[in-house]
């Protein structure tokens, strides 16, 4: 029988390279996540001891427990060992890892605080309190499968009263699932399964910043099929037939320690330095420092010891947030961090509702001495295309509003995605509210089975199915044969006047190729000019149209890196606190979900009334300029409050006052406490809004071409 | 792990593809470095490959040395010669009983006046680096330098078992060692290695002893044979590996390996590398000392370029098992070799130079099959012919036809062509504009510097030191300015005879002329760090400079001693802490400018330099915090020993509420207090027992609050 250990079968998902080479005693793990061992370590004693520590028992015998007292138990056991591992591996990883190390265990300890005290309620004694809440940990496992065997170990099993849910956790100590991970917990599940204990897989990603806990999907029937399969094609692979194809995402190749061993017995799997990108690897030369040493993002200059105030390229993917009245100098100091991520690389895609964001494409003349350099850079690395929608102006571009998402996407994302597409077919025509809720669902329902049949769909062809629903294989949700009159009445205005014209004029946004650069080592910076879609309902669908497209583009690549920033100057008309357009429900799962996906957002406001509350509590990194009215220093008071020694209402009164280009910013992640800055200079030309001429004058020829 | 012969052949059409979607074949034209490896085709070269394996057989069984120079034209093929030999070096560990020899290249040298200890310090450095797992065979090493070492010390016992004056317990233990019986000779390292861990603690001193009367140690350092001879001790190993490659050690550290000196000055680094070389002669395992891309030693001028030969020269003299091979542009080899003196020179031409000729059609028609054989077996397809999608004939003829007879450019016109099989002549590439290489390159060396060995704190000031004399002199050629300020004019100064160089710049700011004398240290070792301080001193002393600076990675706590010379120089002297992201930017760059001078970039020296500054733009902002530092009287942070009780109750606070475990610049950053203050507070929790203090992979300090008083 041939064994393999559950890091093998994870470690072929990644890349069936990196199984041979870690068979052969390579190693494959990339060293930022050496912590790994040495948080299972914490954890494992913190479970182990938890049953007899006395300073834990005493916490929990008494009747209404007190969550600090629990934590600092927990933390305290788990800290011993984390210390003692320290010392192990030091001389093996960085500090920071070291230091990350920590912070992985006070968030560990948090968790298991929050497990010991929902068990707490009807346990007779802290024993039991712990039994039945941390069932098992460092358990091994075995599973047979056909002529194989795949051996682990399993992390946690754990119970959570509250709920009364059974959960096999899987730790991880830095962010970003991929399947093999999944593939990991869901062989765990397998394996208990088979013991008749039904527990849920999910991994458990402990970082050094947060707990979050992703759920895998359930186990199928046909599991243990694909296990089978899956170690078949492993055992092939080690024997060189076929040899091992490289990973998938290439990111794996990039932080991969056995690279030089791969590459000299397979070949290169990414372009060398000379060589010309190929599909597929193209991330290297659109973000060439970011496969390094990522460039900090430089914001301006920090009050407190004027140090240079500075974000990492990482912390755009928990969104950025931009606050201020009229004149703080929010657009500006949104528009430094758009130079910014340009610069490190990142591809941006700016709405540009009045004409001020296209200036970024026109290199500031006269910058101080100290940015001159900087500025040069960004002439030389940064690509600005200005597209200009129903306008000739710049790049011409079209909008499909039926691009349909990938039949491989989740039914969940795919239901969701068809949906908004609906709602953004029926935004602006006039469907009575009474049924235009089932309206929006039948077109769904048509644009369903339109993927189910693989076809393209064409404007003039949905119009023909919504007439005539005998295609579907269902029963159409709007029964009424004059509704559908109605509706298809109104879908044909989207065929004539403007609305072809945008439709069918200049070249379909493509999000895919938004983010590569025309020119090798160039940064793509995308700006879409609104101006001329006139009204600004027009101007509204259009970006919900757009984002709608970006949605269905990061579910279908995925990076666990920044890989678009997504700037709206002004984020209300698409989130508004009360109305729910298709736009909102866009907005909230992208910057929910974006991170995972490499998406990152950065948005202004002047009127914290204006925006939903989501937006302020998916923002990691908020910016705050100069405030006035009492509700938005109230509002203002409330996101600064949860600092611990932090002078919350010190630092609102500092912010009715504060000069343009004067921000306190709070990013959890870059300072302890909210710090004040002045933001730097832009790179870029910043005046009076542009029109048409100017955004002629600033497309040159080369990009048309590339662009027709 | 060809596919087999039977194999149904793959569809053109699929073929196609795969060559469309895959890097090239013909990719890595320009080797970043001897640790890459690309496919190799044995025929070429190979009377030089002869000759230099002959050269290292014949040192190994005369345990006499050799010099070699070995020239080629940018792309001929130098630094694959490098790599191959790095593989047969590594390939012959693989059984343990056939080591033929360790190699270590060595980069260019950075400083004009310590030559000796550059060389120490990269081959320590390079010898120390863990060998593939697939390689190293033998559980007792983990690295070339654990190999001789131990080999070293092995036979250093072999041959006390016959001599007359070794006494009890010695005797005993060496007479019931197994490893040592003759046919068990090398099988049996890993063997010695656990009985002499095991027994160290009592035999340690009479080993010592009796071996220092050996002949084969009677040139030995005794000092440095002392703390070598403590390898054995497993909880010595790593700090005696950073000791021998000349780093500066903490007091402490060096008082646990028994050291009275630190090999960082020149003197004891020569000591230390003589020993070396010794050891590496009592272990029959010769040690090949690389020199690849010597160009980049013009930089630092003639003077640098005849201390540089005449330092291989005085290695050469030493007599030992070594092979010194200098790899050169072939026209620039007339040039630096004519700036050695004369008794250097006839060493260097002892042995006629090896130069890298040109491929003929065959070769060059072997090196394409090779690396299209090597891509279509890595995807697993099986074309109809090795050299699809092209012929023999067609190779052939495309390579007589553009008069293809480098490597590099067989490898890049064929890049070319296989992208387009049908274009005669394959359509020319944009040329890429300077700036674009530059980038790309830079790119290219950070992520090849991720995947290095941690460099020694003494290497990162090493090279920082380096490349801030030379962006500093690109603004005073190019008269760009650093903020507000200018820079004028820029040398390298001895503060005084035989001490070490410093960097003198003439800034401006306004109307205001000052004088700056700045060196880079990161050294723990007291006497080193205020040796450096006093030059600081004698730079104000002697007029040299009206601003002396100290830069220093925030990472290593100044030792008192130079903490109070500086003390009392202030604000005239002060020290310029580095952030941890200062000093990547300028390892790239000196890469960089090394590849320059080596012709492995198409773009000239200064050119180089002037596109990286403006590539790497506020990533160098170190040099603009120098020149403001000349003129900044209130800026520096005035040196002190005491720690405060605000910093000491901030750091203690931090440890208990936000982090336990942080690195200690980090901590520096976080707390909000000066470097200094932090340093002390630091000092001050480790003596009253409440936080430990463990070193990172790169040697940084990171503080750990125990876990009793968390």
């Amino acid at each position: 029988m041939s064994s393999f250990s559950v890091t093998e079968v994870v470690t072929a998902t990644r890349c069936p390279r990196q199984l041979v080479l870690l068979r052969d005693g390579r190693r494959v793990t990339p060293y930022g996540a050496s912590i790994g061992p040495a948080a299972h370590a914490a954890l494992s004693a913190l479970i182990g001891a938890a049953s007899g520590d006395p300073r834990l028992e005493a916490a929990l015998a008494r009747p209404a427990p007190d969550a600090e007292e629990i934590g600092v138990a927990c933390y305290r056991l788990a800290y011993a060992e984390a210390y003692r591992k320290a010392h192990q591996i030091a001389a093996s990883v960085d500090g920071a890892d070291l230091a990350r190390l920590d912070s992985v265990v006070r968030n560990l300890s948090r968790l298991i605080t929050a497990l010991l005290l929902r068990a707490h309620e009807g346990a007779k004694s802290a024993p039991l309190v712990v039994r039945k809440a941390l069932i098992a940990t460092e358990q091994n496992i075995s599973i047979d499968v056909g002529p194989y065997r795949v051996n682990g170990r399993i992390d946690l099993l754990c119970h959570d009263a509250s709920t009364g849910e059974t959960w096999l956790w899987d730790l991880k100590t830095y962010a970003g699932a991929d399947a093999a991970q999944e593939e990991q917990v869901r062989l765990y599940a397998l394996a208990y399964r088979r013991d008749h204990i039904d527990a849920r897989p999910a991994l458990l990603h402990i970082t050094g910043d947060r707990v979050e806990i992703t759920r895998a999907a359930p186990l199928r029937p046909d599991e243990e099929d694909h296990l089978r399969r899956k170690l078949e094609q492993m055992a092939a692979w080690l024997e060189g037939r076929p040899p091992p194809p490289p990973a998938q995402d290439l990111q794996t190749c990039r932080a991969c320690p056995a690279q030089d061993a791969c590459w000299s017995r397979w070949g290169r799997t990414l372009p060398d330095e000379e060589g010309p990108a190929v599909p597929g690897t193209e991330q290297p030369t659109t973000t060439p420092v970011l496969t390094a040493v990522p460039a900090p993002l430089w914001l301006g200059q920090m009050e407190l010891n004027r140090s240079p105030a500075r974000l990492e390229p990482v912390d755009l993917l928990r969104h950025v947030a931009v606050f201020g009245a009229p004149g703080a100098g929010k657009t500006y100091f949104a528009k430094s961090i758009v130079e910014e991520a340009a610069l490190a690389g990142i591809p941006t895609l700016v709405f540009d509702v009045q004409g001020d964001l296209a200036q970024l494409a026109q290199p500031a003349k006269d910058v101080p001495k100290d940015l001159i350099g900087r500025r040069d850079s960004y002439a030389d690395r940064v690509e600005v295309r200005l597209f200009t929608p129903a306008s000739d102006a710049g790049l011409r571009v079209s909008l499909n509003p039926l691009r349909l998402p990938d039949a491989s996407l989740g039914e969940d994302e795919r239901a969701f995605c068809l949906s908004a597409m609906a709602e953004n077919l029926l935004s602006g025509l006039k469907v009575p509210s009474t049924w235009r809720n089932v309206a929006k669902n039948y077109i769904a329902q048509h644009l369903e089975a339109a993927i189910e049949e693989g076809s393209p769909l064409t404007l003039e062809a949905l119009i023909n199915r919504v007439r005539d629903p005998n295609g579907l294989s269902t029963e159409p949700l709007l029964s009424s044969r004059s509704q559908r009159e109605k509706l298809v009445e109104q879908l044909r205005l989207l065929t004539a006047g403007t609305q072809r014209l945008l439709f069918q004029r200049g070249r379909p946004l493509d999000i895919g190729a938004l983010v590569l650069p025309t020119m090798p080592g160039k940064t793509p910076l995308n700006v879409v000019w609104l101006n001329a879609l006139g009204d600004q309902e027009a101007k509204e669908r259009f970006v919900a149209m757009v984002l709608s497209d970006v949605y269905a583009w990061m579910l279908r690549n995925p990076l666990p890196r920044p890989q678009l920033l997504l700037y709206l100057d002004e984020v209300g008309p698409y989130m508004p606190p009360s109305r729910e357009p298709a736009s909102k429900a866009i907005l909230k799962r992208m910057f929910k979900e974006g991170r995972k996906y490499g998406v990152c957002g950065l948005f202004c406001t002047q009127d914290f009334t204006d925006v939903d509350y989501k937006v302020f509590s998916q923002a990691n990194t908020v910016a705050l300029g100069r405030i006035n009215s009492p509700q938005n220093k109230e509002k203002a008071r409330k996101i600064l409050q949860d600092v611990a020694k932090f002078n919350a209402q010190d630092a609102v009164d500092q912010l009715g006052n504060a000069p343009s280009g004067r921000f306190l910013v709070k990013c959890a992640d870059r300072f302890d406490v909210p710090r004040w800055l002045q933001g730097r200079r832009l790179l870029t030309h910043h005046g009076s809004p542009w029109g048409e001429d100017e955004i002629r004058a600033h497309t040159s020829e080369a990009l048309r071409a590339s662009f027709r | 792990m060809s596919p087999p012969s039977n194999a149904t052949p793959t569809p053109a059409a699929e073929l196609d593809a795969l060559l469309a979607s895959s890097p090239s074949p013909f990719s890595d034209a320009v080797l970043p470095n001897a640790f890459r490896d690309t496919p190799d085709v044995p025929i070429i070269h190979r009377t030089v490959r002869d000759h230099l394996l002959a050269l290292i057989a014949r040192t190994r069984a005369e345990a006499a040395p050799a010099i070699q120079a070995v020239t080629g034209d940018p792309g001929e093929g130098k630094t694959h010669l490098l790599a191959w030999l790095r593989r047969t070096s590594e390939e012959s560990f693989r059984r343990p009983d056939d080591a033929k020899f360790a190699l270590a290249p060595i980069a260019p040298l950075r400083s004009l006046d310590r030559p000796f200890h550059h060389v120490l310090q990269e081959a320590v450095w390079r010898l120390a680096a863990t060998l593939p797992q697939t390689i190293h065979t033998d559980t007792a090493t983990d690295s070339p330098i654990e190999i001789i070492l131990w080999r070293a010390l092995l036979n250093v016992a072999r041959a006390l078992v016959a001599a007359p004056w070794v006494e009890e317990p010695l005797a005993t233990w060496l007479k019931e060692l197994p490893s040592l019986r003759p046919e068990k000779y090398f099988k049996y390292l890993a063997a010695f290695a656990t009985e002499a861990t095991e027994a160290w603690p009592r035999i340690e001193d009479a080993f010592v002893d009796a071996a220092l009367r050996l002949p084969e140690l009677r040139e030995a350092d005794r000092e440095i044979f002392r703390v070598i001879a403590g390898f054995p001790r497993q909880e010595l190993r790593a700090d005696l590996v950073e000791w021998l490659g000349g780093a500066a050690l903490s007091p402490d550290r060096l008082s646990r390996l028994g050291a009275g000196i630190s090999l960082d000055a020149e003197a004891e680094a020569w000591r230390g590398l003589r020993m070396l070389l010794l050891l590496a002669t009592i272990a029959k395992l010769p040690l090949v000392l690389a020199f690849d891309q010597i160009e980049g030693t013009e930089r630092l001028g003639d003077e640098a370029v005849a201390g540089f030969l005449g330092a291989l020269a005085e290695i050469y003299n030493e007599g030992h098992s070594v092979v010194l091979l200098v790899f050169c542009q072939t026209h620039l080899w007339p040039k630096l070799r004519d700036l050695a003196q004369l008794p250097v020179r006839d060493r260097l031409e002892a042995s006629p130079v090896l130069h890298l000729k040109a491929l003929t059609p065959e070769e060059a028609l072997a090196l394409v099959e090779k690396r299209l054989e090597h891509f279509w077996n890595g995807v697993g397809a099986t074309p109809p012919s090795p050299l699809y999608p092209f012929t023999t004939e067609q190779v052939l003829a495309q390579i007589r036809g553009a008069n293809l007879r480098s490597p590099r450019n067989i490898l890049r016109y064929f890049q070319h062509l296989a992208r387009d099989p049908g274009a005669t002549p394959p359509p020319p590439p944009p040329p890429p504009s300077p700036l674009e290489i530059v980038r790309r390159k830079l790119d290219s060396l950070r992520e090849e510097e991720r995947r290095t060995p941690p460099r020694a704190p003494e290497a990162r000031a090493g090279i920082a030191q380096g490349m801030v004399r030379e962006v500093l002199m690109s603004a005073a050629a190019s008269q760009r300015a650093l903020g507000a300020v200018s820079v004028d004019r820029v040398s390298q100064v001895q503060v005084r005879k035989q001490a070490m160089a410093g960097t003198q710049a003439v800034v401006r700011r306004g109307s205001g002329v000052r004088r700056v004398y700045l060196e880079v240290s990161n050294s723990a070792h007291g006497k080193s760090a205020s040796a450096t301080a006093k030059r600081l001193e004698g730079a104000i002393q002697n007029d040299i400079a009206d601003r002396a600076l100290l830069l220093r990675e925030s990472a290593f706590p100044l030792p008192p001693s130079a903490r109070d010379i500086l003390a009392e120089l202030t604000p005239r002297g002060a020290i310029l802490w580095l952030r941890d992201d200062d000093i990547a930017p300028l390892i790239a760059l000196e890469g960089l400018l090394n590849a320059a001078a080596a012709g492995d970039i198409p773009v000239a020296k200064d050119v180089a330099l002037d596109s990286a500054i403006s590539v790497l733009g506020e990533e160098l902002s170190l040099v603009a915090r120098i020149a403001s530092a000349a003129f900044d009287d209130d800026a520096p942070e005035e040196p002190t020993r005491a720690a405060d009780e605000e910093t000491l109750f901030r750091v203690r606070e931090y440890l208990r509420t936000q982090r336990a475990i942080e690195a200690l610049p980090r901590l520096a950053d976080r707390v909000g207090a000066k470097v200094l203050e932090v340093h002390a507070a630091v000092q001050e929790l480790l003596r009253t027992g409440i936080v430990d203090i463990i070193a990172d992979r790169n040697r940084v300090p990171v503080v750990l609050l125990r876990p009793e008083k968390s």
